[in-house]
């Protein structure tokens, strides 16, 4: 099974960027989180979107959040089922960013600050941030996993020496 | 291979794959959850019906947003504070002061019987009650730190046993022979809107069958008692 993309495709550098960055990220972040699931799971009951009861819901998802995160952060960097890697980076990403987005501004209306200075954890492996920074961060994210999940660039990857066997 | 159907199965291949690396890393990283633990327990608790208004939110303990008055007394064994939750509302919640005082941190604790301060059917004491029970000595009063070692060791209330809320269960032997000896078992963390010390105190009466008159959870925590310049202990001793 090959991702269908010949090594040189199309992306440029910008294919490389991306893979680094977000692969790098997901990585990071994942190890962060693993290193303290329980706060993870703290941080992901403040967010109310899942029911407490069965338990299992939220302590399943917070169990296996991270190392998704992980799998698909190393996957990404090793460029083997990259495009599909992105395209779920890319659905992580937006419903994530929706989320701190409401969660935010849901802190700001109760503690009146501007928006500006809405600071909490957002659950993202970094402890607390300023909520337009992690929306920025967060942004620049989705656009490289786009630019990744369009590319059919395949330089340095598994999938570009998969396509290059079946070719050959 | 169609390519919609190349991503479907690529995608299910990957998720299977993480659900293996979960199941093997959730067993080797040192602060674990567990699948079907209820880790907000206290939840369950709503507060005294009798301080429950008709509209269904609780009262502020003062119109100025301070804590209503101090626990009345030493609880005993004939007069436990704690309240059964028949007949109460579960999803009922401490209210919190619509004016805290300047500077002061909301508190979620609402008068019960006998004027105990309670959070969701657990006894709540003050800080300056606090002090005085911890000056009472171990034999009286044993400390409970129910965060994680990374702050406890970074600093905890002197003599507070270890007691990592998510841990307790391979933590709690340490510490069984001083609770069951203690009169007062006063669970903290950093306060706030922490729920561990609510969640733990919980854990000690209905799993480990603390007598519930003994328990208490110090609302303010860590926090509050290193503001108020009280003396901590760094490190992994408890003195």
């Amino acid at each position: 099974m090959t991702d269908g993309s010949k090594p040189e495709g199309s992306g440029g550098p910008w294919t490389l960027i991306a893979r680094a960055a977000v692969g790098g990220m997901f990585i990071y972040l994942a190890f962060k989180k693993i290193g303290g699931l329980p706060d993870f799971h703290k941080v992901m009951k403040t967010y109310d979107i899942l029911p407490l009861d069965p338990p299992w819901i939220l302590n399943g998802t917070a169990m296996y959040l991270p190392f998704l995160e992980l799998v698909l952060g190393v996957l990404i960097i090793v460029g083997l089922f990259t495009r599909t890697s992105f395209l779920m980076v890319l659905g992580m990403l937006i419903f994530f960013t929706i989320a701190v987005y409401l969660r935010g501004t849901e802190i700001q209306q109760a503690a009146g600050l501007a928006f500006s200075e809405v600071k909490f954890d957002c659950g993202c492996g970094t402890g607390e941030v300023f909520l337009w920074k992690k929306l920025i961060e967060n942004g620049l994210l989705i656009v490289a996993s786009i630019i990744g999940v369009f590319s059919s660039q395949r330089v340095l990857s598994i999938d570009g020496l998969r396509s290059r066997d079946n070719e050959a | 291979m169609n390519p919609f159907v190349r991503t479907l199965v690529q995608a299910a291949l990957i998720l299977t794959a993480s659900l293996v690396v979960a199941a093997v890393g959730n067993q080797v990283v040192e602060r674990k959850l567990q699948l079907n633990r209820d880790y907000f327990p206290a939840r369950h608790k709503g507060q005294p019906a009798e301080t429950t208004p008709a509209g269904g939110e609780p009262k502020a303990s003062n119109p100025d947003g301070t804590a209503a008055n101090p626990a009345a007394g030493s609880p005993t064994e004939n007069d436990p504070a704690g309240q059964p939750d028949a007949g109460t509302d579960p999803d009922a919640v401490a209210g919190t002061p619509e004016n805290p005082a300047a500077g002061e941190k909301p508190s979620r604790a609402v008068p019960g019987p006998g004027g105990v301060l309670m959070i969701n059917g657990i006894q709540v004491v003050e800080l300056e009650d606090l002090t005085s029970y911890v000056e009472l000595g171990e034999e009286l009063c044993v400390l409970l730190d129910a965060r994680k070692k990374d702050l406890y060791v970074q600093g905890h209330l002197p003599g507070a046993y270890y007691l990592d809320y998510y841990q307790h269960p391979d933590l709690f032997d340490t510490a069984r022979d001083a609770v069951d000896t203690a009169d007062f078992v006063v669970v903290y963390c950093n306060g706030g809107d922490c729920e561990d010390s609510l969640s733990l105190a919980h854990d000690l009466i209905y799993e480990y069958n603390v007598p519930e008159y003994k328990v208490w959870v110090y609302e303010g925590g860590y926090d509050e008692w290193t503001e108020h310049g009280h003396d901590v202990v760094k490190g992994e001793e408890r003195r």
